[in-house]
């Protein structure tokens, strides 16, 4: 028995192909081992060796199935929403699950709307599988229990995909605002300093808005209501009375000083 | 040695709504200088902004940040309306995405500029989206800039009740004094007006070491911390001491003119 597991393992391995005329358990068991023993030298060797005498003539006819590429149980993928031309085994979605799995998997968006909107039993839908040729572990059509057990699987799974592929688009979504704002998403505001102060200066009143912000050359609110602060001399001004006390100011226009002022500065300056 | 004010770092990380600054203004007015001091400002302060430079002919803040670096500029393909319009709808669409502020230079405004900007209420649609507009214009005391600002104020395609009116010192000529150089602004009846009607006017204070700063690499608050540049030496202590003079005079500036809740 160890010899022919061997030889049919080997034969799976050296030739990536699989094996269908043999019971489901069986191949299962075989594929399990195969599995397991793929990374062994020493069993890598012995397949090579086996691939080599097998091209000699020597096969396993009674196990092995020509021309059914694939991994584990692809052989029996073929023809289930597929040309019978195309080769199911060479770019396999959802590898090392079995076909009742792969087929809700890939066609989780029809099941989905279709239980949505016409809510069919699981009977139905394991009998739409059943006629697209879909068959369960042992090579049978899939029944009612064995479809609703995997599709809570397929559903655990979307949802674990369906988080990973969110986590990464945060992680996306945070290195593109750091290209885009130069701000690093870690630098706020956990890295901020701790003695930082958050500016205190309360907003001031806003006007409202009278008609839409548009065509004229002033904003409306503030229309007729010149603005004015307060001078150091206690003095409202206006905006521009502002700007031009401050360009004289650094134009050494400064408001005229009296002489008291004068000597308290020259004497300040002197005790510095 | 003066100290930077705490005015310096002002803008605090505080939950605040975020700004689209729409700079307009002639070419060599100071607005790219205004601009990269607001964003340095903003960053530091951990605010995040979008920058979006839209004056193809002289892309001065495409060059102090460069497209495709952290933090790079944004640029339209080309000059045609419709890429404009889809680049102006692309960046406003990040700033609401992102919840960052937005700082956009349209240079001399351009005719496809002005007319994408005619085309997409961008004041509606801050409003409905949360933003603060903020309208910067900036000029030298050449009469040539106050009147191209009054252009595009009489266009109104992005009139704001937040309008900040910037005379760059930079600009005064040598041997003039800045209160006679813009003496004739300063007399225009249409000034008085804006005035009247909420438009804040505010000096740029001359930085006699712009040039040296830019040449170190570093930004402003950098230069004024007395950071090694790239080649390994911190600025001349006068340098230093002028920037940090430079950016409270600037900070005065806004807090007195009550803007500091305008900006980004």
């Amino acid at each position: 028995m160890a010899s022919v597991v061997r030889c049919v393992c080997a034969t799976a391995v050296a030739d990536n192909q699989t094996l269908t005329k043999a019971g489901g358990a069986y191949i299962r068991r075989l594929t399990k081992i195969i599995r397991t023993r793929k990374n062994d030298s020493s069993f890598a060797r012995e397949c090579r060796q086996f691939a080599w005498d097998r091209k000699r003539g020597e096969t396993l006819q009674d196990v092995t199935a020509p021309g059914l590429e694939g991994q584990g149980m692809d052989g029996r993928k073929r023809g289930v929403g597929e040309d019978e031309g195309n080769d199911v085994g060479a770019d396999i979605p959802f590898g090392g699950h079995g076909d009742v799995y792969r087929w809700l998997r890939a066609n989780f968006a029809f099941v989905t709307t279709w239980m949505a909107k016409q809510k069919p039993s699981w009977e139905t839908v394991a009998g739409k599988m059943a006629r697209e040729g879909v068959v369960g572990a042992k090579g049978k059509p899939p029944t009612r229990r064995s479809v609703w057990k995997v599709w809570k699987r397929v559903l655990r799974d979307v949802a674990a995909e369906r988080e990973r592929e969110l986590a990464k688009e945060v992680e996306r979504a945070a290195q593109e605002r750091e290209l885009l704002t130069g701000v690093p998403a870690k630098k706020y505001p956990r890295d901020l300093p701790k003695d930082w102060a958050p500016d205190t200066v309360e907003p001031s009143p806003r006007g409202a808005m009278t008609e839409p912000a548009g065509r004229s050359l002033v904003p409306v609110s503030g229309v007729g209501t010149p603005q004015v602060g307060v001078s150091p001399d206690g003095q409202t001004e206006s905006g521009v009375e502002r700007i031009r006390r401050k360009f004289g100011e650094v134009s050494g226009r400064g408001p005229p000083r009296s002489l008291s002022e004068i000597g308290r500065r020259m004497s300040r300056q002197e005790q510095d | 040695m003066e100290q930077m004010s705490e005015e310096g770092f002002a803008g605090a990380a505080t939950l605040r709504a975020p700004v689209l600054t729409v700079r307009h203004g002639r070419g060599r007015t100071g607005g790219t200088t205004m601009l990269n001091f607001l964003i340095e400002r903003a960053r530091i302060g951990g605010r995040s902004v979008l920058i979006g430079d839209g004056d193809r002919r002289n892309a001065t803040l495409a060059g102090l940040y460069p497209p495709g670096s952290p933090g790079g500029a944004s640029q339209p393909e080309t000059d045609e309306t419709a890429d404009v319009k889809d680049w102006i709808r692309t960046l406003v669409g990040r700033m609401v995405d992102l919840n960052a502020s937005l700082v956009l230079d349209l240079g001399a405004g351009d005719q496809a500029l002005a007319e994408a900007c005619r085309e997409i209420d961008l004041i509606a649609f801050c409003e409905a989206v949360g933003a603060e507009p903020l309208f910067i214009g900036t000029m030298g005391p050449d009469i040539e800039d106050f009147e191209h600002l009054l252009t595009i104020f009489r266009a109104g395609f992005f009139s704001t009740q937040h309008t900040l009116l910037v005379m760059n010192e930079n600009l005064v000529r040598a041997g003039k004094t800045p209160l006679g150089a813009f003496d004739k602004i300063l007399a225009r009846p249409e000034l008085i007006e804006m005035d009247g009607a909420g438009v804040k006017i505010m000096r740029m204070p001359r930085l006699n070491y712009m040039d040296q700063v830019r040449r170190t690499g570093l930004n402003f608050y950098d230069v004024a911390a007395g950071k090694r540049s790239k080649e390994g030496r911190p600025p001349d202590p006068l340098c230093q001491f002028e920037t940090r003079s430079w950016i409270n005079a600037l900070e005065r500036e806004f807090k007195e003119n009550d803007v500091v809740e305008w900006l980004p």
